[in-house]
């Protein structure tokens, strides 16, 4: 693969990101109060699109399986606030740095900061099997 | 208010983005799992390397796997009869994504929000706030500043205990229909309407 192959998706990713008005704090929320359903249709065009890629390419390549674990839940509920208050997905943030939203650093530092954190409390605390090596 | 593109742009783009990362990369698109990895850069070098050397030498791998197979299982079996066929194994997983190149990654997302700036205006505007929306709800002054630092907290210890966000779970697990995924997005998407709401009922 070309070295160049993951910075263009980089590229491609945040670029639609910003053109759809994902990274738009005001426009999450709308699309969460359902003020305005336009970003959900993205959402469900999207998975509705990619399930056909992946229905055809299910036999050739092994994808790893998502089980539900111990985290499942409350991982998700926790995502949920965080995503609510800053508007952002772990893309999003980059994506709004890049937009010129100074702010962007600090909700970037906060989920570098809690993926790290999440790293030593899972070790210390929780036992679960994620069902795979994180890899 | 910015001209956003119709639903359908990013329909489209989004799956295509997905399907193009699995062609090149052999692997699922899924942003918070690059967040992971540079929380643990030594040790995702060390695994790289790892994995490389076991790639490049398969006959080594292959003798390695015997002689584990005839110290587990002893006399209990007759080891020189067993041979592996490459044809009968099953596919292997994809090797994992090199960590400067998912940086790289990172980096241009910063810079495909750039871009995305100079296709729907005049480009990046340098601003000490996420909109007006975003101050109409939290201000602009340190309360606001400390609420996304909290709120990322909350982001990337979230994503990583449920094992992905919006790009992972949402459409790389959902499209696929696995339960975690569609567990995980019905979660994080249920509390974000339940929080938002909350959130817009405390500014009216």
């Amino acid at each position: 693969m070309s070295p160049w192959m993951l910075p263009l998706l980089g590229l491609a990713l945040g670029t639609t990101l910003s053109l759809i008005g994902f990274s738009d704090w005001e426009q999450v929320h709308r699309m969460l109060t359902f003020r305005d359903l336009r970003l959900l249709w993205v959402f469900v065009g999207a998975v509705g699109a990619s399930a056909l890629v992946f229905a055809a390419v299910r036999r050739k390549v092994v994808l790893p399986e998502r089980r539900v674990h111990p985290g499942t839940v409350p991982g998700g509920v926790v995502f949920g606030v965080g995503w609510a208050v800053t508007g952002a997905c772990p893309a999003v943030a980059a994506v709004q740095l890049g937009e010129g939203k100074l702010f962007a650093l600090y909700t970037l530092s906060g989920i570098l900061l809690g993926t790290w954190l999440y790293g030593k409390v899972h070790a210390r605390l929780f036992r679960w099997d994620v069902g795979s090596c994180e890899r | 208010m910015t001209a956003y593109l119709p639903w359908w742009f990013g329909a489209t783009a989004l799956a295509l983005i997905g399907a193009t990362h699995l062609w090149f990369t052999g692997r699922l698109l899924g942003v918070s799992g690059m967040f992971r990895r540079l929380t643990s850069i030594r040790q995702e070098l060390q695994a790289e390397k790892l994995e490389r050397a076991l790639l490049a030498d398969q006959a080594a791998t292959e003798a390695a796997m015997l002689e584990a197979t005839r110290e587990m299982f002893g006399d209990a079996c007759d080891t020189a009869a067993i041979h592996v066929s490459p044809e009968a194994s099953p596919p292997q997983p994809a090797p994992m994504v090199p960590l400067f190149a998912q940086l790289g990654f990172l980096l241009m997302l910063g810079a495909g929000g750039a871009l995305g700036t100079f296709l729907l205006g005049a480009g990046p505007t340098l601003q000490a706030s996420l909109g007006q929306d975003f101050s109409a709800h939290f201000g602009t002054s340190w309360g606001g500043r400390l609420l996304l630092v909290g709120g990322g907290v909350l982001v990337g210890f979230g994503t990583r205990m449920a094992g992905g966000c919006t790009s992972g779970h949402g459409l790389s697990g959902c499209s696929r229909l696995q339960p975690g995924s569609l567990l995980a997005t019905a979660c994080f998407f249920g509390t974000g309407v339940v929080v938002s709401f909350a959130l817009a009922a405390l500014v009216s």
